[in-house]
């Protein structure tokens, strides 16, 4: 890990090398700056894991299934990201 | 289903014209007062006088329009615009209102300059306009009346104001046609009209505007605050100009529009080079649609420029579309909202720094005839939302811009109109704007305001309850802030509102018109973690048992307690408000910024102390344990734990 990393998110650092790690934990990241959130374990669940203020039928309104998504670094599990979007 | 029009490309900008090609247009006749890049007298303390004036003039304007209008539209939410630009259009000035619709003006003056240049622009005309395909308008609901100011029989600058106008006709009162299928089944789009000749309104003009509202009145007071706004920025520029000498205001113009360049370029050199990309979502482009729509974008940064590339977005569709102008706007207002607060509001000098792709047809880039009445707050703010998530993620990114990153505030408009006959048969259309009063999304180091506003308006306002009350006969029964709304972060989202109103001293059944997005999908999209904040969600209560209820002395404070039958509203529909139902809204909050599980405790504990986070989301999403409402440290850490390890059982599952 050299000295001269970067923030490429408050999440996430990266070397002048290329490569990344967590901020939180410091543990190896997989891709590069544009992609590493595609590279992390996700979790796809219900809508109305969002948040308790989150519509639980979708269906009152579209066709399509919504569904809460949420990646997390694989060593420390700090979630990097959240979203409640079309499945 | 939307023809092609022949003849009506004349109309469509779409793309800022150079000032080289504005000039080649422009007659012989008309004399511009242009910037000479010789003059050397401008001193700096002079330039920021000059400056700190043009921006009070905007402010003024501001309040000259609010001051004159009858519209609550205007006095108590500020849903205006004003700006002051040079000869050309270039935006020197914007003023602190809705910041999109002021900034499409420029688009707009090009226009006028090329098509009605050739008849002559003269001192004392104003033009109206509510063409959203020419610009000053995104939606025909916002008229701009634009006027030229002339010094020594040069053509020097332009101040424009702009409003939402209660009612322009079209199909459905509030002129918000649900069902609209093009834009001839929604009020009338009106390409610059000279409304002011020699300073005197033109009554066959004004007759032909005002002949299509259902409220001509109230419309015909605010055409005359937008006139009056005008004379007060025209007043106060040639003051400028007779003080301190023309070439040294258009110095300071062009300084303006500068150092707004200069000042973006220096911030995006503090960001790194790269790609980020957002979408933003609307459900339902008309009544009876059940498809999602989407507004897609790419920035890519490459050293002190920026590009946004709309490719992907959705064909335009029912009545949620906007056009090149709506984009326009929406595209810098998001610019000043996450990287202008201190850099001047001259948009005409940052989109020097600004590339645009964007493909015709498309969700925000709608041709000729396709509907747009709800353009605004529909494919418009959609643009903003993305600009904003990807300027978000790009300053979450620099160490040097950090702390400009934000989440997502509210991403949509929750809207009612009611129009009828009041207890004196008098008629009346109102529209309730308390959604003005949305949530903020949470920063890099603190919690987003509670019912803090839509940042896209920085001095829009909630109206006053006793006001709304006053304008329509309608009660409300509650309008409150609502727990768990804000979306959960270490840093969290502000919580949102919600209103119940009842019909009140009338027994004539109300029309309605109910329109908003963001009922199954957040808008209010979270950051580095962090979750969206609350769906929205519109409510009718059918035939409720208030009656029975305010008899025993009580004021329902859950749709529960009100009798009657429950109906969930579409994001786009026209419908009835009986003397005995309930209207009940719920509008969005912010979304939150970092992990839940690393919020500090304490301010957990707070959080549901004020209820703006109930005990079971504490538990679930913070992993916060309370016991007897204190922090149980040690149950929090254990479960904070649990957290975590259920996500690595559930994301190993779910590979």
């Amino acid at each position: 890990m050299s000295t001269q990393a970067r923030s490429i998110s408050s999440n996430a650092r990266q070397d002048d090398a290329g490569a990344l790690w967590c901020t939180h934990c410091q543990g190896a990241l997989e891709g590069t700056a544009d992609d590493y959130l595609e590279h992390l374990p996700a979790y796809v669940g219900a809508a109305t894991e969002g948040g308790p203020r989150i519509y639980a039928d979708a269906s009152a309104w579209i066709d399509s299934k919504v569904v809460f998504r949420q990646s997390y670094c694989p060593h420390c599990w700090t979630a990097f990201h959240s979203e409640v979007v079309p499945a | 289903m939307a023809f092609p029009v022949p003849g009506s490309e004349v109309f469509t900008q779409r793309g800022l014209a150079s000032r080289e090609a504005v000039l080649a247009a422009l007659p012989d006749s008309l004399e511009l007062h242009q910037h000479d890049p010789s003059f050397d007298e401008l001193d700096a303390l002079t330039a920021e006088v000059v400056r700190h004036r043009l921006w009070a003039t905007t402010e003024r304007m501001g309040q000259a329009l609010n001051r004159m209008s009858g519209s609550l539209v205007v006095t108590d939410c500020n849903d205006i615009g004003v700006v002051i630009t040079n000869e050309i259009g270039d935006v020197v000035q914007v003023g602190p209102y809705s910041l999109s619709l002021a900034t499409s003006i420029d688009l707009a003056i090009r226009w006028i300059l090329e098509h009605r240049g050739p008849s002559g622009i003269r001192d004392g005309d104003m033009f109206l306009c509510n063409d959203p395909w020419i610009g000053g308008a995104i939606h025909q609901n916002d008229v701009a009346v634009i006027a030229p100011i002339f010094h020594d029989g040069k053509l020097f600058a332009w101040t424009a104001s702009m409003a939402h106008q209660i009612d322009l006709g079209g199909a459905s009162p509030g002129s918000w046609t649900p069902r609209a299928e093009d834009v001839f089944m929604e009020s009338l789009p009106t390409p610059p009209v000279r409304i002011v000749r020699n300073f005197e309104i033109q009554d066959d003009v004004e007759d032909v505007y005002l002949r299509r509202s259902r409220m001509p009145k109230v419309v015909a007071l605010d055409l005359r605050a937008k006139i009056g706004a005008n004379r007060v920025g025209r007043e106060r520029v040639l003051e400028l100009v007779e003080r301190y000498g023309a070439d040294t205001v258009k110095a300071t113009m062009a300084r303006q529009l500068d150092d707004a360049e200069a000042k973006l370029r220096a911030k995006l050199a503090l960001a790194p080079d790269g790609t980020w990309t957002a979408s933003s979502f609307q459900e339902q482009s008309h009544t009876g649609d059940r498809n999602l729509h989407e507004v897609r974008c790419t920035l890519t940064k490459t050293g002190t420029e920026m590009h946004f590339d709309f490719t992907g977005t959705s064909p335009e569709a029912g009545m949620i579309n906007c056009t090149y102008a709506g984009l326009h706007g929406a595209l810098v207002a998001g610019i000043i909202m996450n990287l202008g607060h201190d850099i001047p509001w001259a948009t005409g000098g940052m989109w020097r720094a600004i590339t645009v792709t964007s493909e015709p047809g498309t969700l925000n880039n709608a041709d000729f005839p396709a509907a747009v009445g709800k353009a605004s707050v529909a494919a418009s703010f959609c643009t903003i939302n993305v600009v904003e998530e990807c300027l978000s993620k790009m300053t979450d990114g620099s160490e040097g811009l950090h702390d400009h990153t934000t989440a997502k505030g509210c991403g949509t408009w929750d809207l009612c109109v009611l129009a009828g006959l009041d207890g004196a048969g008098q008629p009346f259309a109102t529209m309730l704007t308390d959604a003005m009063g949305a949530g903020c999304g949470a920063g890099v180091d603190r919690d987003g305001t509670d019912s803090g506003g839509i940042l896209s308006i920085p001095m829009g306002r909630m109206p006053d309850v006793e006001m709304m009350e006053f304008s329509a006969p309608i009660l409300y029964l509650w309008r409150r802030e609502e727990t768990d709304t804000g979306g959960a972060g270490r840093y969290r989202g502000g919580v949102t509102a919600s209103l119940a109103i009842i019909p009140h001293n009338t027994e004539v059944p109300m029309g309605q018109v109910v329109s908003g997005s963001g009922k199954a999908v957040s808008q209010n999209t979270g950051l580095a973690g962090g979750y969206p904040g609350n769906t929205q969600l519109d409510i009718a209560v059918r035939e409720g048992e208030l009656a029975r209820v305010f008899a025993e002395g009580r004021i329902p404070a859950a749709v529960e307690e009100m009798g009657g039958t429950t109906e969930i509203l579409s994001c786009e529909e026209e419908t009835v408000l009986g003397p005995r139902d309930v209207h009940v809204m719920l509008w969005q909050g912010g979304g939150g910024y970092g992990d839940p599980v690393s919020r500090d405790p304490g301010l957990v504990v707070h959080d549901v102390a004020e209820l703006r986070v109930s005990p079971q989301a504490a538990h679930d999403i913070y992993g916060v344990v309370l016991v007897d409402g204190e922090l149980d440290e040690a149950g929090t850490t254990a479960r904070r734990e649990q957290i975590k390890n259920e996500r690595r059982e559930k994301a190993v599952a779910a590979r």
